[in-house]
């Protein structure tokens, strides 16, 4: 049975169903992305094992238990890029991208620029590996993680934030660093795509742009970028903090910070670990 | 837990408080206030012993369905709950709400008149429905139902039983040294002090026992089970000598920081676990 066969009531009964779980509690709090996975687990083979309970129930009458999978996983796969899209639509539309004009060959229209870019997040979003680490942007973007931090480091250490926030040659203010760091990380994140990495006309190729500093120096865009993606990579938000623990970004960062951890650079690690336990982020 | 069953769970709450200040205001009405009120209050503490009676019911009949009739009388609150409910019933509030419907003048009703009397003798009866607060500790707020709520319930059980057996013996006394309505002020004395310990005892307690041992280990098993879950688990340098705060400097030191390198470099995705049960109810309800 194709995915236009399905009723619209069945559709309805699959949504309803798809919400609900991300509607229980270690669902609601979570990245949509980083929870999809562990829900289409739990979706395949549920037609035939709820097979009585759906049918006494009277729901996805006519389908059989693999359309039933499908229509469920199908239906997922649309929620999530329901809610992801909003997202990312509502930070391409609303950022002033003509910043990346001094970044690349020649200037460009915003709304330009916003097309490849949306295209872009949709091309990932259809690209199954891409998808699961686009995570790492949606939460940099959603829970506006990059602001967060720019704003801690320009508040303790003036230093610190004008080496991070440059770009090339160029200081960027606080505000156009925000919207550079979160696009980068939507282009980086283009690297897992089956085709390899893309990179769009009219934006910088950040990786060049962004070299990664020398030791001994202070840390860079790069490195901030790193950090960023590695946070979120494969983690979710934690936005309350459950009873007895530390805080999530306190508990990340004083994790990443120690020696043989994944990162190359620590200090950032080290005053961001700082600013989350001050703050309790 | 369900909707209904938390509904439930504070009504049940809500009425084992309102029947220990009854239970006092009881006491007090026999001491201080008139012969109506007495007789009112008694109804009360019959309508609640009902009640309480109906809810110990449910609760073993629940308990013996899901085989766990042990694990309840002697860890879940039941010995308390039971002691709390259908003696008071059969002894003392039934017979003398009998004695009040028959105006005292049949042979039963005189036998009920004893039974009740000597029960009120016993100036237990003030503390035993005071010792319904016990259940106080299964609100979520508080101890909740799990390990911190069990170890509360056995502390509030340990205190009621210890501090009954003292009821009678300071009533006796006080009845040989000639003090009036020897009964009521022991009953009101120590059904008093067992509200005022439990009513300290159960939020502070709970609060101190639920952030320094059961919080720590659900985080500690969170954390351990749950691949995703990269919190830290809060460390108390004070304890640091102890069993389980020694477990937490080894989660903390060692296995997060090793989980968190091994899932990064891992292509593996997060593993949610979705809580079927809630599920089924979802479909089924719809």
């Amino acid at each position: 049975m194709s995915a236009a066969a399905f009723t619209a009531e069945q559709r309805v009964r699959a949504s309803e169903l798809v919400r609900f779980i991300f509607s229980l509690p270690g669902f609601t709090a979570e990245p949509p992305l980083l929870t999809e996975h562990s829900i289409a687990e739990f979706f395949r083979g549920l037609g035939a094992k709820y097979a009585g309970l759906f049918s006494y129930n009277g729901w996805f009458e006519g389908l059989d238990p693999e359309s039933t999978d499908r229509l469920l996983l199908s239906m997922l796969r649309s929620v999530v890029d329901e809610n992801v899209l909003a997202v990312f639509r509502e930070f391409i539309e609303s950022a002033g991208l003509s910043l990346f004009d001094a970044f690349s060959a020649g200037p460009a229209t915003d709304l330009f620029r916003r097309e490849k870019l949306y295209s872009l997040v949709e091309a990932m979003l259809a690209d199954d590996t891409a998808r699961r680490c686009l995570n790492s942007a949606y939460c940099v973007i959603r829970y506006n993680m990059a602001e967060r931090y720019l704003g801690e480091m320009q508040r303790i250490h003036p230093g610190l934030y004008r080496s991070v926030a440059a770009a090339g040659s160029r200081e960027m203010d606080p505000g156009e660093a925000a919207v550079f760091f979160k696009t980068s990380m939507i282009l980086l994140n283009s690297r897992y795509m089956a085709g390899g990495p893309v990179t769009l006309p009219s934006f910088p190729d950040t990786a060049a742009l962004c070299p990664r500093g020398d030791a001994g120096k202070l840390p860079c865009a790069a490195d901030f970028i790193d950090i960023l993606e590695l946070r979120f990579r494969n983690a979710g938000y934690y936005e309350q903090p459950d009873r007895g623990c530390v805080s999530a970004d306190a508990s990340w960062f004083d994790t990443a910070r120690r020696p043989g951890m994944v990162l190359q650079e620590r200090r950032l690690a080290e005053i961001f670990y700082k600013s989350a336990l001050e703050r309790n982020w | 837990m369900q909707r209904e069953d938390r509904v439930n769970m504070a009504l049940v709450n809500a009425a084992a408080l309102l029947a220990a200040v009854a239970a006092l205001c009881e006491q007090l009405s026999v001491l201080f206030i008139s012969v109506r009120a007495v007789t009112a209050f008694m109804l009360l503490s019959f309508v609640f012993d009902m009640l309480f009676t109906a809810v110990f019911a449910s609760d073993i009949a629940s308990a013996v369905r899901r085989k766990k009739t042990k694990y309840f009388m002697l860890y879940g609150g039941g010995l308390v709950d039971f002691a709390a409910s259908v003696p008071l019933l059969i002894f003392c509030s039934a017979p003398s709400v009998i004695v009040l419907a028959a105006g005292g003048g049949s042979a039963a009703a005189g036998f009920m008149k004893d039974v009740a009397g000597f029960w009120g003798m016993l100036s237990v009866t003030c503390m035993l429905r005071v010792s319904r607060m016990a259940r106080l500790v299964s609100l979520p707020g508080l101890a909740g139902t799990g390990m911190a709520g069990r170890h509360l319930s056995t502390i509030c059980a340990i205190i009621a039983a210890s501090l009954l057996p003292a009821a009678p013996l300071i009533a006796l006394v006080m009845r040989r040294a000639g003090v009036a309505r020897a009964d009521a002020v022991t009953g009101f004395a120590a059904g008093f002090m067992l509200f005022m310990i439990f009513s300290v005892l159960i939020p502070l307690y709970s609060r101190h026992f639920v952030g320094t041992v059961s919080s720590v280990l659900d985080a500690l098993d969170r954390g351990l089970r749950r691949r995703e879950f990269y919190l830290k688990v809060r460390a108390r340098e004070e304890f640091s000598d102890e069993g389980v705060y020694r477990l937490v400097s080894f989660y903390n030191e060692s296995y997060l920081p090793a989980k968190i390198r091994q899932n990064v470099k891992s292509p593996e995705p997060a593993a949610y676990r979705v809580p079927e049960d809630e599920v089924k109810n979802f479909i089924r309800s719809r």
